[in-house]
């Protein structure tokens, strides 16, 4: 064969040069690619806490070697050695009594194993006995061998017990010899239990040596399938699962891989992430609510749930500066593809929201409640749907009947801008807002406004209001106003608010006067709104004017609301002509040309002119009055006629939290490119998204301007937030039981009538004191003076009323209300509820308090004899003196009624009996700051009751005033609600 | 040395050798072919080729590294089916996991760039054979098959693509795939549709034409993903693999890379 | 000599004269009221007649002598530098109830030492504390029960009432420090070994409210600090 043609195209030895670069190059990329894979940010924070662990575990074995006391450990050490050396020399019989206890062992097994196989044996044999027996055959010989075998089991049985026996007595022969070693040794891990513990945590978390190579080594790239000590920890949630792609898969929380302590205690002041979660009680910790095997992390604070990255995972940043600082450190940037981003920490209150829903309030979410309470008062819902605000009642008054109660100038300048007249109210403003700043656009809206007015006093029902039937004290009425209990829902900011704190607040400070007194409309400038005539029929009776109001009766008498009225009528706007808004002045061609617009929008030209002019001046403002009220959703808040079943105009917001930013219309405006700033620019000034923008007035923006201030729109925007589109499935929504349910619908009641105006309920509340103690302060007393006094002249504190109230008692007292603490001049309004409502609020109070309802036996024995006379005495002038204040029944304490204390006939209707016993026992702990004093010293009981009665018994004195208390007045009978 | 010399020859005489290595090991002519022509992966390359067709100027060398991408792709896409469901729930987080939490999950970096890759380098290849004109007779079948392979390797792009199952996914393979509604008379929008009627019946409609094969549904969803799925994984590689085959035996016996005119 | 009415004081400046820093001085002065003296307005007794009603019951909120002297008003050192509290007087200092009336009307008490009320009338009185800084009390004070103790461990300015008696009114002022006085029938005050220095002084008044004034006190000697409330 010939050699073969060793020519080549390229030299061998440069092909072999490429060929080793290139394999060379790519051995290094491939290693290279290994190690980047595996070097993740994850393992370098599980190394610092495990390093963090270690420097703790270190200081907590100081601590615990520091705190054993050494002369002990020394003691036990010495007494250790000593029984050590004792147990030298007693080796010989040590090895005796192991070599005594094996013999026996031994023994034991062998005639064990002996008495079993007799026992097997005998069993079959007594079976083929038996059957032989029972066939009819022979079986002498069988039965022989049975009773032989029996004999021998049992002999073999007794020896067992025997050889037990010897086994005890072996062991406990040894265990005494080496008793005194064990015991010693017993003592010094008792004393170093705590030490030996530490020490073995510290051998996990700092191993030294070759476990820490060999840790490295099972750390390593390839290797790390073995058993890796640094591993991604995860929590899968199944119970609320992730909405992605078009599915809902359990959700993979890998939070812990890099926040290891958040499940743990001990961390609570490391830097993050290796901190401790706040509020283990609530959040995380097994016994909580929120469990993290059963919750994980995302359900609450959203963000990429299967990321062990830190930017991957959506950590949203908490402000700009928080933001630039991420920026640096981690070279944080906005992930746009992921549609649930974390929420920051000062926005972690929305994610409560999806799974409480149907309730008041969300505990322990006091910025998240702030919202829904805006979102309540202010109506939002009545322009957008949004979960939980399905069935609420329109939230602003009908204007069916308006023109009884105002003239249609004053309409017409509140239409125009509602702040300048009442800078507190919640209505909002339409007109003059910057999106209707062109040529032609004021006169337009002044036109729709006049529109507006027409339409309504065209369609408004006549409601009758009688003339004044007599004069009245303006200067009563002051006195009546301020101190009958109409404080508690309105205010008259004028008289009670700085001007500077006022123009602090329109410019977006907080409110000098307290939620609470917000409820009703500031009645600074009634007088110029609503005719006399009107508001002395209103007074005596709203719901005659507007059946949905939730202003109640004050039983006024016509006296009392003459006076009233008569003082509410000289309050006018004083401002000069300056701050007032300029009336609505007709302009028939902007109005003209604003009606042929809409006409033609359905109508050619042609025939829309010949509309227009076939319609009298009356019949043009009425129409643009109806477009412009269609338009803009009035009849979303207000009842208005012929839009009763209109359905609203706003945006659905049920799922607004989970609109990604890029649906939003940002237009021009220079905000974040994220949904909050969106929704907070809207909150603040809805129309500037229309900047810049080129349309006709019916395209332009329409949502109106509350006004809100930074914190009501930033609470909203918590809300908005909280509205996603995420389906929690029913296990894992917060469901209520049958008492918490009573207790929110309860609280719903409580919250639409406005009870903590007056009362302080569930901690908060008692709004009317301040009003309280600026009028005592007018009488001449002085700041110090009248504020520590007006807790007594305030209505009750109603945190335990189901505690202390007769059910039936309670549904009565709300349906009818008559006075019971006679030194009060407030009085307690009739609401006129009704009655599911009625049932509603008795049942919040029993299920807060946790008492049975309805139905409960109340009655106690009657004292007789020496108890009677002991209970008469305790009352009596020179004990407790109990008649000097209360009254009882028909016999009045002396002086005027404002020194008088509640009736204690009533006792027997109205309370329970234990709360009465508790009630004297300590009165200022069920409600401080009572005027009942306390007569038995909570610190020394018995050193302050008095000793001559009933042996001095601080616990029977009471049990007789109760008893004998209950036995006055009238036994409960008849309806409900019967007063005497 | 002796001993290993030995040792050496002993081990090449047992049969246990022979009949793995059907070739003598002296270094002559014949050997040299029989070790390319017995052995099953490499008897598709010829056991000579001309001068011109190792130089890399000419060739590019880009065929052989579309192979070699198509190698790579096999083996890490083969990895990747250890950890991807193609199903709704899980296609999407098994991206995110391959990305976070498997270990060497980089394979499917590898897999993408790599497919990215390849559809370059099989156009760079197509060009280069056009510019020096390898399609010209006898070789105008093998361009053909060529056409196919290219069209075979985009079908695999756009397959592979929808797996991730994100947005990306999703909507680019339902533009691209509602183009198959306008297909002449397979298409229910397409020319000639209309006509396809028995009375008031459509014969050709939204649920059985072209596209709903393609989707196997009326729209991109679980159906089309597993569908998508099975091509890319085994239908498309399957039918490229014989078609490779094809390409390269016909390299061979239409006369090796073409050299030079 | 300055008739002070309260013991807790004697002890404190009786400390400072004999064992205080020589560095001490004394602030004297004389708090007038600048508008007219009210007339005296009758309170009508409305209840337990028999004990309260023995003598006539007149408006003390707020007392004007003939020379504009204002009664009753506390004065003492808003920012003492050396930290010293009040100490404790030898006996509890105490408000007693005598004839349906506190007296005093306004009582100095040492932070955290007991308050004694004494109830002397032999009928239902009660002692309702109105605190801004301490736990409110409202004790029942029967016939039986002579003596109340109560405690007040913060400065503060507590205003107690007897509910039974509606028109019972007294003060007491919880000192943290000792630098306290309360003005006489004439209005005149001393604060004794008060540490050299520049201070600011306030005038509290139940009816015309707080005031303050810049005052130095000397090395030795002392110094006058005058005040007069503008006419309300």
């Amino acid at each position: 064969m010939p050699k073969p043609n060793e020519d080549t195209l390229y030299k061998i030895p440069f092909l072999n040069l490429l060929f080793a670069i290139s394999s060379i190059g790519l051995l290094l990329v491939t290693i290279w690619m290994v190690i980047d894979d595996y070097s993740r940010g994850w393992k370098g924070y599980q190394r610092r806490f495990q390093a963090l662990e270690a420097a703790k575990t270190g200081a907590a074995l100081k601590s615990a070697e520091e705190s054993v006391n050494p002369d002990e450990l020394k003691g036990l050490r010495e007494q250790l050695a000593a029984a050590q050396a004792a147990a030298e020399g007693r080796q010989a019989d040590l090895k005796a009594a192991q070599d005594k206890l094996a013999a026996v062992a031994t023994a034991a097994y062998k005639d064990d194993l002996t008495y079993r196989t007799l026992k097997s044996t005998y069993d079959a044999r007594k079976f083929e006995f038996e059957e032989a027996r029972h066939a009819g055959s022979s079986a002498a010989a069988l039965e022989k061998e049975t009773r032989d075998l029996e004999t021998r089991m049992e002999e073999y049985r007794v020896k067992n017990l025997e050889h037990d026996q010897a086994k005890a007595q072996a062991t406990a022969a040894l265990r005494a010899l080496t008793a005194q070693e064990d015991e010693t040794r017993k003592k010094i891990a008792d004393l170093t239990a705590g030490i030996d513990r530490l020490e073995k945590r510290l051998e996990t978390v700092a191993p030294g040596g070759a476990m820490k190579v060999a840790i490295e080594m099972l750390n390593a790239p390839l290797l790390d399938f073995v058993a890796p000590t640094r591993r991604i920890q995860q929590v899968v949630v199944e119970k609320v699962p992730l909405d992605i792609n078009f599915a809902r898969i359990p959700r993979a929380d890998r939070c812990t891989t890099c926040h290891l302590a958040a499940d743990r205690t001990g961390f609570e002041e490391d830097a993050q992430p290796f901190r401790t979660h706040s509020k283990q009680n609530l959040f995380v910790g097994a016994s909580s609510p929120h469990p993290i095997d059963r919750f994980g992390c995302t359900p609450c604070h959203r963000g990429r749930d299967r990321a062990v990255d830190f930017v991957y995972a959506t950590h949203s940043p908490d402000g700009a500066e928080q933001r630039e600082e991420w920026d640096r450190t981690y070279g944080w940037e906005r992930d746009h593809y992921w549609d649930h981003p974390m929420l920051p920490k000062s926005r972690i209150e929305a994610g409560c929201l999806k799974c409480h829903q149907g309730v008041v309030t969300v505990p322990e979410a006091p910025r998240l409640n702030r919202g829904l309470q805006i979102v309540d008062r202010y109506g939002c819902y009545g322009c957008h749907k949004m979960t939980g605000f399905n069935d609420r009642p329109k939230v602003a008054p009908r204007l069916t009947r308006i023109t009884s109660k105002a003239g249609t100038d004053w309409i017409g300048r509140w239409i125009k801008d509602p702040k300048a007249f009442r800078p507190s109210t919640r209505m909002p403003r339409f007109f003059g807002l910057p999106n209707n700043q062109g040529s032609g656009d004021a006169e337009r809206e002044d036109a729709e406004i006049l529109g507006i007015v027409a339409y309504l006093s065209d369609k408004a029902e006549k409601f009758p209001t009688p003339p004044l039937p007599g004069r009245g004290d303006a200067r009563r009425g002051a006195a009546l106003v301020a101190t009958v209990g109409c404080m508690g829902c309105h205010a008259i900011e004028k008289d009670e608010a700085a001007p500077d704190a006022l123009a602090a607040r329109a410019k977006g400070g907080d409110d000098p006067v307290v939620w609470e007194r917000r409820f009703g409309p500031d009645l600074s400038r009634i007088g110029s709104k609503a005719r006399p005539e009107w508001i002395f029929q209103w007074i005596q009776n709203p719901k005659a004017y507007n059946p949905e109001t939730r202003m109640p009766r004050l039983r006024l008498t016509t006296q009392e609301a003459l006076d009233i009225t008569a003082y509410l009528s000289g309050l006018k706007d004083d401002s000069s002509s300056e701050e007032r808004v300029a009336p609505p002045r007709p302009q028939p061609q902007a109005r003209d040309a604003a009606l042929l617009a809409f006409l033609s929008q359905r109508l050619p030209p042609a025939e829309a002119q010949a509309k227009l002019a076939a319609m009298s001046d009356r019949e043009r403002d009425v129409l643009l009055g109806q477009r412009t009220i269609s338009r803009y959703g009035c009849f979303g808040c207000h009842l208005i006629p012929g839009f009763e079943k209109t359905p609203p105009i706003g945006t659905d917001l049920s799922e607004e939290g989970s609109k990604p930013a890029d649906l939003l219309l940002f237009g021009f405006a220079d905000i974040e490119h994220t949904a909050p700033a969106w929704f907070y620019q809207k909150l603040k000034s809805p129309r500037s998204f229309d900047a810049d923008h080129d349309a006709a007035f019916y395209d332009r923006l329409r949502m109106p301007q509350f006004g809100f201030t930074d914190e009501q729109a930033d609470a909203v925007t918590l809300v908005l937030q909280g509205l996603t589109k995420e389906k929690v499935p029913l296990e894992s929504v917060r469901r209520l039981n049958a008492r918490e349910d009573a207790v929110e619908a309860g609280r719903r009641i409580v919250h639409d009538y406005n009870c903590q105006g007056c009362h302080i309920l569930d901690g908060r509340g008692g709004a009317i004191r301040q009003a309280i103690a600026s009028h005592l302060m007018s009488e001449g007393r002085s700041e110090d003076e009248a504020s520590s006094l007006a807790p007594a002249f305030a209505p009750p504190i109603i945190d335990g009323e189901g505690d202390k109230v007769q059910p039936d008692w309670l549904f009565g007292f709300l349906k009818a209300p008559s006075p019971i603490r006679p030194w009060l001049s407030v009085r307690m309004p009739s609401f006129d509820f009704s009655d599911r409502e009625l049932n509603a609020l008795v049942t919040h109070f029993a299920a807060k308090d946790s008492r049975t309802y309805p139905f409960q036996t109340i009655d106690t024995a009657a004292p007789a004899g020496a108890n009677l006379q002991a209970a008469i005495k305790l009352m009596s002038p020179d004990y407790f003196s109990c008649w000097n204040c209360h009254q009882n029944g028909a016999r009045k304490p002396e002086g005027p009624p404002e020194g008088w204390a509640p009736d204690l006939t009533l006792a027997r209707q109205r309370l329970n009996p234990d709360w009465i016993g508790r009630w004297i026992e300590n009165p200022q702990k069920l409600m401080p700051g009572a005027k009942m004093p306390t007569y038995y010293d909570p610190a020394d009981p018995k050193g302050s009751a008095p000793p001559d009665i009933l042996g001095g018994d601080p616990q029977r004195q009471i049990e007789v005033l109760r008893d004998y208390i209950f036995t006055l007045g009238q036994r409960r009978g008849g309806t409900a609600g019967a007063q005497p | 040395m002796a001993l290993l010399k030995k040792l050496w020859e002993y081990t090449r005489s047992t049969q246990v050798w022979n009949s793995i290595f059907r070739h003598g090991p002296t270094d002559n002519a014949r050997n040299r072919g029989l070790a390319v022509l017995t052995n099953v992966f490499l008897h598709l390359h010829p056991v000579k080729v001309r001068r011109s067709g190792i130089r890399l100027r000419f060739t590019w060398c880009m065929g052989g590294i579309t192979f070699f991408l198509f190698l790579v792709e096999v083996a890490t896409g083969l990895l990747l089916m250890f950890y991807y469901h193609p199903t709704v729930d899980y296609a999407y987080v098994d991206i995110v996991d391959l990305r976070e939490q498997v270990p060497l999950g980089v394979m499917r970096e590898l897999h993408r760039w790599g497919a990215h890759a390849m559809v370059i380098t099989v156009w760079l290849h197509m060009l280069r054979v056009f510019m020096t004109g390898s399609y010209k007779p006898p070789r105008e079948f093998n361009w053909n098959v060529g056409v196919l392979l290219l069209v075979l390797t985009l079908l695999l792009s756009f397959t592979g693509y929808l797996l991730p199952w994100d947005q990306l996914a999703m909507w680019a393979v339902t533009v691209g795939s509602n183009m198959a509604r306008a297909t002449p008379f397979l298409g229910h929008e397409g020319p000639g549709a209309s006509l396809l009627k028995l009375g008031d019946i459509s014969l050709v409609h939204a649920g059985n034409d072209a596209r709903f094969a393609l989707l196997a549904g009326r729209f991109v969803g679980a159906g089309a993903l597993l569908r998508f799925y099975v091509l890319h994984c085994v239908g498309i590689p399957v039918v490229a693999t014989i078609l490779m085959a094809v390409h390269f035996w016909r390299v061979r016996k239409d006369g090796g890379i073409s050299g030079p005119v | 000599m300055v008739r002070i009415k309260t013991s807790a004081l004697l002890i404190p400046m009786l400390c400072g004269l004999i064992a205080g820093p020589a560095l001490a001085g004394d602030i004297v002065g004389k708090v007038k009221y600048a508008g007219n003296a009210p007339a005296p307005a009758k309170i009508s007794i409305t209840k337990d007649q028999a004990v309260c009603g023995k003598e006539p019951h007149v408006e003390e909120s707020l007392l004007v002598a003939a020379d504009k002297g204002v009664k009753n008003v506390v004065i003492d050192v808003a920012d003492p530098k050396d930290g010293k509290p009040m100490p404790p007087a030898a006996k509890n200092p105490a408000v007693d109830q005598t004839g349906c009336k506190f007296l005093p009307r306004v009582q100095i008490v040492p932070a955290g030492q007991m308050l004694d009320i004494n109830n002397n009338d032999g009928i239902l009185h009660n002692i309702h504390t109105f605190p801004k800084n301490n736990v409110p009390l409202n004790a029942a004070q029967p016939k039986f029960k002579k003596t109340v103790q109560a405690k007040f461990d913060k400065p503060d300015v507590v205003q107690i009432k007897c509910d039974v008696h509606s028109w019972m009114t007294g003060w007491i002022v919880v000192a943290g420090h000792p630098y306290y006085a309360l003005s006489d029938a004439a209005g005149s005050f001393t604060i004794s070994g008060v540490p050299a220095g520049t201070y600011t002084l306030e005038y509290w008044h139940e009816k015309l409210g707080k005031q303050t004034k810049p005052v130095t006190v000397p090395a030795t000697g002392s110094v006058t600090a005058d005040f007069e409330y503008a006419a309300k």
